[in-house]
């Protein structure tokens, strides 16, 4: 010890001016202290949850030998809170997402196709009546939307949509079928054909769908797969017979 | 209304081992002090906009507050404060008195001190035998930081001694 706080030790117990107390009541009187201040807040009606944490946030600090001040304290208390507040949403909107996705939507695909024909819908000839053979053959016009591009450059999808439309005038006349994309020539139409083109790896993939403009409804779809270096034109080719096959 | 709750909570952490030390060498039992404490705070708190020291405030209030304690458990009002805080330096005489009231004077003198931590800080471990780590856990300190202060106080009160004419320390001893 150092001599100054020796001779201020020796003063003090000379003149028994110390009033010494036992360490299990030192360590009592800290383990009582914030309950104490509580029970006081309380009494004076100044307690709240919120400042409780902000405590016990004073008061770890000052047994780590930090001394923040209650402000500090507070502040502290209020970024802590708003962290874990963050934390928590994100916690449950990750698992509600993950848990529950949200179904998906009709594909663009059929809503465009769709909306353009929404004024013909009444003159359109189901295509069950159609295949049946009754005697009746509704002039009825395949309308194709252009294709899309998946991965792919847009004069590839623009390439196969020109390679198919091409087959099908040859396979089934040039007035059976129109583009969509002209819309000067909507006329009526009662199936649609959609599709695209899509590059996976060192294959082109070239998917195509019909719809029934009446009733929604998928009548056929297929894909071809050709590499890079392949045939893309007999892939076309190829689907635009299975299309054919179906209409 | 904020600002007053954080100035009790500030004072009464710096405060509150002082106050119960107080308390329970007069009293003697742990949840009677801890009540006495609690009405000593409250009282604080009702008149804090008014206290200009609050060291010599809460001395006075908890000698009130143990006083009014022992009168309400001997249901006896004729309780004496002289009784209940029976100074023991009344027994020094003479020049041994004037020598413990300057000394009391020099400790009770806040120039020797830093700030009023610093007096609670050295209560603690002087007055009260504190070790320097439970002191430092009271005061938001480092126990390192404890010892520093507590010999700067203790060099302070020698240098004190001396400008009131006591060369040697030897010589109260």
């Amino acid at each position: 010890m150092n001599s100054a706080a020796e001779k201020i030790k020796k003063i003090i117990e000379r003149f028994k001016l110390e009033e010494p107390v036992k360490e299990d009541d030192q360590h009592f009187a800290r383990r009582r202290k914030r309950g104490l201040l509580l029970a006081i807040l309380k009494s004076i009606g100044e307690y709240g949850l919120f400042y409780g944490l902000a405590l016990r946030v004073f008061f770890a600090a000052k047994n780590i030998g930090v001394g923040l001040s209650m402000a500090q304290s507070v502040a502290v208390t209020l970024a802590t809170a708003a962290v874990v507040a963050a934390s928590a949403t994100g916690g449950v909107v990750y698992y509600i997402k993950y848990h529950y996705p949200v179904k998906e939507v009709m594909q663009p695909e059929q809503k465009s196709a769709l909306e353009p024909l929404a004024e013909v819908k009444k003159n359109e000839t189901s295509s069950v009546q159609l295949k049946q053979g009754n005697g009746h053959h509704p002039q009825y016009r395949l309308g194709i939307q252009p294709f899309s591009g998946e991965n792919v450059d847009e004069a590839s999808a623009v390439r196969a949509t020109d390679l198919i439309i091409k087959k099908l005038k040859e396979l089934k006349g040039e007035g059976y079928l129109t583009s969509l994309s002209n819309r000067s020539r909507t006329g009526n139409v009662a199936v649609i054909l959609v599709g695209s083109v899509g590059k996976i790896g060192d294959n082109y993939v070239i998917f195509a769908k019909l719809i029934d403009v009446a009733t929604g409804n998928n009548i056929f779809s297929t894909s071809e797969t050709v590499t890079v270096q392949g045939d893309f034109d007999s892939a076309c080719g190829r689907v635009a017979g299975q299309l054919s096959d179906n209409l | 209304m904020h600002s007053k709750r954080n100035r009790l909570t500030e004072i009464y952490s710096d405060y509150y081992p002082v106050v119960f030390n107080a308390v329970l060498t007069k009293v003697g039992n742990r949840d009677d002090t801890l009540d006495i404490c609690q009405e000593v705070f409250i009282r604080l708190y009702e008149r804090l906009d008014r206290v200009e020291n609050v060291r010599r405030w809460l001395f006075s209030a908890l000698k009130l507050v143990v006083l009014e304690h022992f009168r309400k458990k001997r249901k006896n009002d004729q309780v004496n404060i002289d009784d209940v805080f029976n100074d023991v330096g009344l027994t020094f005489v003479n020049g041994f008195r004037d020598a413990r009231i300057m000394i009391q004077e020099a400790l009770d003198n806040i120039s020797n001190y830093a700030d009023e931590k610093d007096q609670v800080l050295f209560d603690l471990v002087a007055i009260n035998y504190y070790t320097y780590e439970e002191a430092a856990k009271h005061l938001g300190l480092t126990r390192r930081q404890v010892e520093y202060k507590y010999v700067q106080i203790a060099d302070r009160l020698l240098r004190y001694f001396k400008s009131k004419g006591i060369q040697h320390i030897e010589d109260l001893l």
